[in-house]
């Protein structure tokens, strides 16, 4: 989700470092190719604008210009932007093989995820061979109000940081926040008293979203544990209360290991 | 680019004329580009650049030292970076941290790469077993090879690249495997980079990369024996069929203390090889050229 850049007019605020990052975030898997007029269209900026700032991008790699079809692809550089962020989480290492066989025991997906703004964006994924959904790759990322992820996110956040997040989702997206407002009001007391929140499953229907919070911050960030599966007609009840076990058991086991608990 | 137009500003009137004469009169061509160039971007992406493994969070004063911009220009730059999640300011030490939509920004090239990634997955999982290395997918960035994929062995542990890694073309297989691969045009372009932005280092190698690309023609892999990591000798094979009009590379590498004398030649560069072209047919079969 991109922020809106164009409401903020203080001085102090680069403009135009804001747009070059603009145009970066326009690109989706989808839409993996886009033009300058695509650009113009996407972000409301002007042609000259966005011809400089994808020049200047394609001079430092992060755009590549692909010259048969004269648009752009994004380059190299930003994988290795956010590589420090996620090689510092050494704890994607740890549960790797941990939450992979959670995966394949539910047949299901298994993620670890860190807030973004308004988004929870995915720090490692593991998904079941049994598992027909798509695969939520590292760096994905799904509204915070909406998903079970940012719900837990939600739940366990100090109340003034919980309402700042969520005052900047009203701010941004005022439907999506009306939505799913007594939802979350709802995940934040479900969490109180089972230590889980949960969800629909936003990626396809007939899916079921579980997510646990780590007890403690790593690296300054909450890091969330989520587990979806496809629920083949079961009942609900029985199933959310088994994996929310799971979960929370696979998480206070991650904290042990990492020396938090 | 940037270089000359702080120095033609600081120079005496009759000098900037004369710099300018010469900096631009020359190649006309080269004022257009100049022009528009945007210093404020390019100092906002220098910034996250800054940020290395092993060092999560940096203060004003590091990231002055790491840039070379001034502390008002950062201030502001931070604040901007701050304001997109691109930075995280940690109160508690002062420091910034990146934010986490350095991970966002990433995650459409990956997706875009998907598929060819779903389908080396299984192959290279097996290669990174039976070599008891990793095995990786790159890409290239101007000078520098970055992984969009990696699958470790079981004893690979010390060595752990991830996806975003990223590796000078020279010193590396993987990237002298991506010289050897791409056509002449390409690979002299890179070469100008190299030596134009590392000229030490081109120096120190230049024999070395020359030699794998020219033994790329007979044997089909390209080595590097510890250049990169001390500790570490690989092999890579560049794809033959080109993904989104890029050369990707596959390497296998693994610990030296693992390695018999000859086993890197002998056993892993041609596995490689047989590995390389069974994805590109497996790649193919089901999506085309």
């Amino acid at each position: 989700m991109n922020s809106k850049t164009d409401t903020v007019q203080d001085r102090q605020f680069a403009n135009t470092l804001a747009r070059g990052l603009e145009l970066l975030l326009c690109f989706t898997p989808q839409h993996s190719l886009l033009g300058n007029k695509d650009f113009a269209q996407r972000t409301g900026l002007d042609k000259a604008t966005v011809s400089r700032l994808t020049y200047t991008l394609a001079q430092l790699g992060y755009l590549r210009h692909d010259k048969a079809q004269g648009k752009y692809r994004l380059g190299a550089p930003v994988l290795s932007m956010g590589y420090p962020l996620l090689a510092s989480m050494n704890l994607r290492q740890v549960v790797r093989p941990w939450i992979q066989a959670l995966a394949d025991e539910v047949r299901g997906m298994v993620g670890v995820a860190i807030r973004d703004r308004t988004s929870m964006v995915y720090l490692e994924t593991c998904r079941s061979e049994a598992d027909s959904a798509p695969l939520i790759d590292i760096g994905a990322a799904f509204p915070i109000m909406a998903s079970a992820n940012g719900r837990a996110w939600l739940a366990r956040a100090a109340p003034p940081e919980r309402d700042k997040a969520l005052n900047q989702v009203k701010v941004l997206y005022p439907q999506l926040h009306a939505r799913h407002i007594a939802e979350v009001r709802q995940a934040v007391r479900d969490f109180a008293q089972r230590g889980y929140t949960s969800s629909p499953g936003i990626v396809q229907p007939g899916r079921l979203a579980l997510a646990v919070p780590m007890a403690r911050p790593v690296n300054a960030e909450t890091v969330v544990f989520n587990c979806t599966v496809a629920l083949h007609g079961r009942p609900v009840e029985p199933l959310r209360a088994q994996l929310g076990a799971r979960l929370i058991t696979l998480v206070r086991s991650v904290e042990v290991a990492m020396g938090l608990a | 680019m940037q270089g000359l137009c702080r120095q033609s500003r600081k120079a005496a009137p009759g000098q900037e004329q004369l710099f300018w004469y010469i900096k631009f009169v020359p190649s006309p061509a080269a004022a257009r580009p100049h022009q528009m160039f945007s210093t404020s971007l390019a100092n906002g992406l220098k910034l996250l650049a800054a940020f290395k493994v092993g060092e999560p969070a940096l203060g004003n004063r590091e990231l002055a030292e790491r840039t070379g911009l001034s502390k008002a220009s950062i201030s502001r730059l931070t604040y901007t970076l701050g304001e997109m999640g691109f930075l995280k300011y940690d109160a508690q030490e002062r420091r910034y941290r990146l934010g986490s939509a350095t991970l966002a920004a990433g995650y459409p090239l990956l997706g875009s790469l998907i598929a060819i990634r779903q389908v080396a997955r299984p192959f290279m999982r097996v290669l990174a077993d039976a070599a008891r290395g990793s095995v990786s997918l790159g890409l290239r960035d101007r000078t520098n090879m970055v992984y969009v994929e990696t699958c470790r062995g079981h004893e690979a542990i010390a060595f752990r690249p991830d996806i975003g890694g990223s590796m000078p073309i020279w010193a590396t297989a993987i990237g002298r495997a991506w010289l050897a691969g791409v056509d002449a045009g390409e690979r002299e372009e890179a070469l100008r980079r190299i030596r134009a932005g590392h000229a030490g280092a081109w120096r120190a190698h230049r024999a070395t990369v020359l030699a794998e690309v020219e033994a790329f023609g007979r044997r089909g892999f390209c080595l590097g024996r510890g250049q990169w990591q001390q500790d570490v000798h690989a092999a890579g094979v560049p794809m033959r069929v080109p993904i989104d009009g890029e050369t990707l590379v596959f390497n296998c590498g693994v610990p030296s203390v693992l390695l018999g004398a000859r086993t890197l030649e002998r056993e892993i560069g041609p596995r490689l090889v047989r590995m390389v072209r069974d994805i590109e047919r497996a790649y193919l079969a089901e999506h085309g050229p």
